[in-house]
Order: C-alpha cells, then structure tokens, then sequence
C-alpha cells in the first residue's frame, strides 16, 4: 500500500528534473552559453500521460523522448538505464537533444555539490535549486500519489508561500485550486493565504537536506509559519512523502 | 532571548518524542520561536513559563480553570485525599455523591459516570448512541471539534476506517442536516453538537433560535438521540449545563474541563430513559474512578456557586470584548469578537488568512498576555477588572506596534 506506484515516481522525478532544468538554466549564465543557439523544445512522455515540457529560448518543437515504461523514465532520470525512443517534434531536433543532454547532466552535477556554508553564492545557487525540487515535488505527490491522496485531501484551496524571508529569488508560490497542486511559474507573494519562512538561505538548506529537522528550526522561530495555518500543515506529509520517493 | 529555555527544551523534547509536543500544544499551532512552549506554574489567572516570564493567561489550560490557578477552596482538600490515596481498588464515596450533586444540577440529567478527558466522555456517549438505537451513523458539525478518537479526529488518514458512518453539515445549516437526516433515514444513531460553534482559526457561531428545536425535532422524528458536547463551554454559560443557557434539550451531555478546575475528569450524564442502556454498557478505565479529581470536583462545583462564577466571567468578558474592539478601532482595525463574553475570540475583519492574529498574540506575549491566536480564550473567576485594564493598555500599545510595524 505504501509503495509508490511507478507512474507516481516517474512523474515526480520527471517534474523536478524538467523544473531544475528551468531553473538552472536561469541561474547559470555558463551552462545557458554552452547550449545550441535558436528555438526548440523537449518534450518528456511516458505512458498514462506523464509528460513535461521544457522549452529553450521560448521554442515550442524539438524532440519528444519516449520512455515506454515508467521505470524506464525514472531510471534514466536519476542517471540510470532504460528505454528510451527520440522522436522528432521539428526542425530543433538535434539542438534540442544535445540541450537536454547538457542540462540534465549539469542538474546532476549541481545537485550533487555540497556547498561550504561559508560559500553564499554557492549556499544559494544551491538552495534555490534544493527549494524548487521539493516545490515541484511537492506538487507532484499531491497531484499523483495514492498514498498522501485521502491525508492531503484536507488541504484548503488558496496561495502559500515557501521560501526565505526577504528573498523573492529563493521562494516560490503553490497554488492549490479544485483537487490541483501546482507551482507557480512566476510567483508573486502578493494575496498568498499562508507562509511557510526560512530565516535565511543557510537554514532552508539545512533544513532542505536534512542536516537540520525542520522542527527544531520551526522551535525556535527559524522556520516560520504564518497565516492559514492548515494549508502549511498540509505541507509536511507531502515533503516527508517526496523525500521517500526521491530516496 | 525571552523564550530560550522553552526552546531549549522543546529540541531535547523533539529527539525523544514524536513532534516535539504533539497536538493543539504544538508549537506550530501557536507563534513559532515567539510563544512560549513549556510552562511551569500558575497562580490566579496568572501563569509562568520555562524561561520565568509571567503572564495573565486567557487560555486557563485550554478551559479547565475556571477558578483560577491554585484556588485553595478547591486544592486543599485534593492535596489531603492525594496523601491518603487517589486510586483504591474501588470507588470512594465521593463518586455516588459528585454523581447525585451532579444529576440534580444539570438539567434534564438523571445519571453520570467518569472518565478522564473529553475524548472519553464522547465516543462513550456516540457508542452508547449506537448501543441504544442499534444504528450506525453519526451527525457531526463540519469543523466541530469533539476529541481525538479516530471517529473524530482531525486525522483523515490513515483510521479512514472509522469515520465511515460519520457525516458533517455545516453548522446551522437547518436544510442541510434535514437532507442528512433524510438520506440517512433509520441509520442515523446521533447527532453530536457543541453548545455552539467553537471551531478554531474562524468566528465562533451562537445558534439561531429555530436551530436546537429543528434538531430535536428531527432526532424525535428519526428516533435519534441528541449528544450535547459541552466539554469547551462547561460551566461558563450556566452552572446547569450550556444547553439549560441555550434551551436546548439533549438525551446525553458530556462534561469536563473546568468540571474540577483543572484535575483530570471528565463526566457523561444521559436522561433517565438512557440508564438502563448505559448500564448495559462495558464501561471503565483504570484511572476513571480516581478520588482526588471528584474531591476537587465537588468543591469546585460549590465555588462555582457560591461565587456565581458564570455572571462574573460574562461580566469581564464582555469588559475584555469591548475594549479590545475599542483599542482595535484606535489603531485602525475593525475587528469582530464573536462567541459568549466569557469564551470570546477575535479575528481582524481584514484578514481572514489570521496573519494579524499572529502578529498580535505574539506582541501581547512579549508584553505578558497570553492569547492565544487560533484558539478560543477562556475568562475566570481569577480574572480582576485590574487584570483586564492592564490587557487592555497592553492590547492598544500591541494594535498600534503591529499596525506601524514596529
């Protein structure tokens, strides 16, 4: 019962990796220099409608990539083999399956560095990467598990925001509208319904990978959270769900 | 810092027990790292957390002092049952007579037993429900908080289970629960209700007029049984039970809380016609016949009436109502103090999301108040006029801070 079904794996992996590479690909001038030039677009399908976009340059066709099998989504995802079959969707389709072979891999990478807390640059770039997997993630579980399905069911529709105080580039908005969970893509604070707060970047990230418990933070006011207190409450199942399915 | 030791102890507290404090004492529940987590003592209306700041205290251990801290009248003859047994293998005397003290008080009652806490009280009274009519489901209020039993928790998983005969209406929502009792016509057990919404986070609701007699009239019809909950409210409305105050007439009441100022006891009371069913009915707990909390509850109870508790926490409730509007309004805010003057809460008309609440309960606790944000407050006997006045010129220095967002 508590095992994840593959599809719920396979669309909470493919989320977060479609949204890091949004997001690194924001925050790294390097990595956004280093892909082809022009339009094109990468679309990530599997059965059951699992499928997610990631357009480059605002480009809308390229490669749709095929998995025939959840395990096999989830498997190349997390860097893994499995099937997978290109397809071409339009002129891009080369550009487009170098871009995401390049952006994949530089997620992988940048997830992986254990940024020195003394580091700010590196702690942020970090964090934020860390921030918008969970939110997406957190999405993700909400909109595909079986498991969470009935306990997050409770949650009232409104906006809550996530992130660190005072850092508009290190939080995001979700919004939960008729039985949906998603992320916001451009977040404004403005009319959110609750808060869940990070003091500063170094507690999200400590709190995010685990150094931390989150409620020893939230004890002492480093984690806050404000507003309509069951939408944040809401939350907590669905991260400890998110972190047992990424494991 | 104002609340170190508290959150000193609630990081060992997390290390060895699950959520730190667990339930609505959660720190989550109230400002986190700006309210206190533990305390140590109370006197009067006055309490003491972990670090040694002192407070006055509208929460009165979630209802349950309705004397004040320390009341001697109350914790003297408890103290002197403690030092010669609290628990015997029987009951002590005390039972048979809190329990005629208490049938002849509290309107319409003609039995009682004990428990410990509410949760006790209501699932033995939803279970005796069941037992007495042989049906199955359970009428609840959306929102309506009625204990911890996985029948009425705020727990929607993983005990789905047991809420399956359970079916909520929207509090006075007269067609509502008529199209419930209609579509559920001969399996309807009981309806369970508070005196009067008490829900957390959101505006306390007084019942409408027609409301008690639809509900009687709709349990008559069904052959259902009536269950007044009267745990949160007990005592602070009348000193012959919350449904006397209302009109109402239940088959069963469940009492608690200040029922003992603040001893652990709960009480279920049912009609005459109920008793041969009750009796029928396995019901204990090893702790359920403890004296001490019956001795206090006994005394308690002649406190309550010789001091004519329930006019005096009307009377400074309605004081403690009128001047946070008052202070409210000086600083620019329109607030509404819903629920009875003695169990009053308030929500900022601007901000039904409670970030003002916030703000405020955690200004009033770093002046000493303790207000609870999302949950309902209670008023004492211990409660002065000159414990008002000081909340109030502490409520107005907190509305204009919070306003100018000092």
């Amino acid at each position: 019962m508590r095992t994840p079904r593959d599809k719920t794996v396979a669309a909470v992996r493919s989320g977060v990796v479609s949204s890091l590479i949004d997001e690194l690909i924001a925050l790294d001038e390097n990595l956004a220099a280093s892909l082809p030039s022009g339009k094109y677009a990468v679309t990530l399908a599997a059965p059951d409608s699992v499928r997610r976009f990631i357009s480059f340059n605002g480009g809308k066709r390229g490669v749709l990539l095929w998995f025939p099998r959840h395990r096999d989504m989830t498997a190349v995802l997390s860097g893994g083999k499995g099937t997978l079959i290109p397809l071409p969707t339009g002129p891009g389709f080369f550009k487009a399956l170098k871009a995401f072979q390049r952006s994949a891999g530089a997620v992988a990478a940048a997830m992986d560095v254990n940024p020195d807390i003394t580091d700010t640059p590196a702690l942020e770039k970090k964090t934020r990467l860390l921030l918008r997997a969970a939110l997406r993630g957190v999405c993700e579980v909400y909109n595909h598990d079986h498991w969470v399905a009935a306990r997050a069911s409770h949650i009232p529709e409104g906006r809550i925001g996530i992130g660190v105080a005072g850092r508009k580039d290190i939080s995001g908005v979700i919004v939960v509208n008729k039985g949906l969970m998603i992320l916001e893509r451009e977040p404004s604070e403005e009319g959110v319904n609750a808060f869940l707060e990070f003091s500063d970047a170094k507690v999200c990230h400590a709190v995010l990978t685990g150094v931390e418990p989150a409620l020893g933070a939230l004890g002492e006011g480093r984690v806050m959270t404000k507003g309509k207190l069951p939408m944040i409450q809401g939350l907590f199942p669905l991260l400890d769900r998110f972190g047992e399915i990424m494991k | 810092m104002r609340y170190k030791e508290s959150q000193c102890l609630y990081k060992r507290a997390i290390e060895c027990i699950p959520g730190g404090i667990y339930g609505s004492k959660s720190p989550g529940f109230t400002v986190p790292g700006q309210f206190p987590y533990f305390f140590t003592e109370g006197e009067g209306c006055r309490i003491k957390d972990a670090d040694g700041n002192s407070y006055i205290d509208y929460l009165c251990g979630f209802g349950s002092m309705i004397l004040g801290f320390g009341n001697s009248r109350v914790d003297d003859p408890a103290a002197a049952q403690l030092r010669k047994g609290d628990l015997l293998n029987q009951p002590a005397p005390v039972m048979v007579e809190l329990a005629e003290r208490l049938t002849g008080l509290i309107e319409g009652m003609g039995w009682s037993v004990f428990a410990k806490n509410g949760t006790d009280a209501t699932t033995l009274a939803v279970s005796l429900a069941r037992v007495h009519t042989g049906k199955k489901r359970i009428l609840m209020a959306k929102g309506a908080y009625h204990g911890s039993a996985n029948w009425c928790s705020t727990n929607d998983f993983p005990v789905l289970d047991e809420k399956i005969h359970v079916h909520t209406f929207p509090y006075g929502d007269e067609a509502a629960l008529e199209e419930l009792f209609h579509r559920y016509r001969d399996e309807i057990a009981c309806i369970i209700l508070t005196p009067y919404h008490h829900p957390t986070y959101v505006p306390q609701i007084l019942p409408a007029p027609s409301w008690y007699p639809k509900v009687e009239s709709l349990c008559e019809k069904e052959g259902a049984l009536f269950i007044m909950d009267d745990i949160r409210a007990n005592f602070r409305l009348s000193l012959k039970g919350s449904h006397h105050y209302f009109g109402a007439k239940p088959h069963l009441v469940t009492m608690g809380k200040s029922l003992a100022n603040g001893y652990p006891i709960a009480a279920l009371m049912g009609t005459k016609e109920l008793k041969s069913t009750a009796g029928g009915f396995f019901i204990t707990g090893t702790f359920w016949t403890s004296m001490v909390p019956m001795i206090a509850a006994m005394h308690c109870l002649d406190v309550m009436e010789e001091e004519k508790v329930q006019d005096h926490v009307m009377r400074v409730g309605k004081r403690l109502k009128e001047g946070l509007f008052q202070a409210a309004a000086a600083s620019g805010y329109a607030v509404t103090l819903s629920g009875p003057d003695s169990i009053p809460y308030m929500n900022f008309d601007e901000d039904p999301d409670l970030f003002l609440n916030q703000k405020f309960s955690a200004a009033m606790a770093a002046k000493g108040v303790y207000l609870h944000p999302h949950h309902n407050w209670f008023l004492s006997l211990a409660h002065k006029d000159s414990d008002i006045d000081e909340t109030l010129e502490k409520a107005a220095e907190a509305f204009r801070e919070i306003r100018t967002g000092a």
